[in-house]
């Protein structure tokens, strides 16, 4: 009962974030809505090894976490205009 | 059966955080605004309701990897942050202030910048 409370909860936000994914005037704003929503999706990854009471997937937060931190700097790195590795 | 409980609490608590800063990220005016909203969903939020799930899990192991996601989130998510934000002033995204301070600065350094492209 409470784990699903848990999950409505971080649903309600990732539709929030959704929501400013899609509307969002420019392309920084976009950046951001994806990256919040990344942290939640990390943060649900690590709630289903609770839910099914397997740890392995403690595993694959570890490697999105990493990955969208990836993505949000190269996304940053294409706003100004460089390729990753410039200045 | 005390630390569950415990655990259950916390994490409510970074939910409740999480939907707050989803909000924050709807309702403020321009980019800049919204990273503080951004970063109170993953510094305050995420960090929170990692910690309440560590206490619902059994094993070194695995408690290990939760504090190893907690130090990654924690370090990662301000240098994305602030990557993305000053990639948008860079790039000509205006900020809704009446007086913009940081503007003389960043011509200086754009033409520092400049300066050293040409040696």
């Amino acid at each position: 009962m409470m784990y699903e409370i848990i999950f409505g909860l971080m649903a309600l936000g990732i539709t929030l974030s959704a929501f400013r994914l899609l509307k969002g005037p420019t392309l920084p704003d976009r950046a951001l809505a994806t990256d919040t929503a990344n942290s939640m999706v990390t943060v649900v990854i690590v709630l289903l090894a609770l839910y099914y009471k397997n740890m392995m997937f403690i595993d694959v937060a570890l490697v999105y976490g990493l990955l969208s931190f990836l993505g949000t700097l190269a996304i940053s790195k294409y706003l100004l205009g460089k390729q990753m590795g410039d200045r | 059966m005390m630390l569950e409980t415990l655990g259950f609490g916390i994490m409510i608590i970074g939910g409740i955080i999480s939907v707050i800063g989803s909000l924050g990220l709807v309702r403020f005016p321009d980019v800049y605004s919204r990273s503080h909203a951004q970063t109170v969903v993953n510094v305050g939020g995420a960090c929170l309701m990692l910690i309440g799930a560590a206490f619902e899990m059994s094993g070194v192991t695995s408690i290990a990897k939760i504090a190893f996601l907690i130090l990654l989130v924690f370090a990662t998510s301000p240098v994305g942050t602030h990557a993305i934000t000053k990639a948008a002033y860079k790039s000509g995204v205006i900020p809704k202030v009446s007086k913009d301070e940081w503007k003389p600065m960043s011509e200086k350094e754009d033409k520092k910048a400049g300066a050293e492209a040409k040696k």
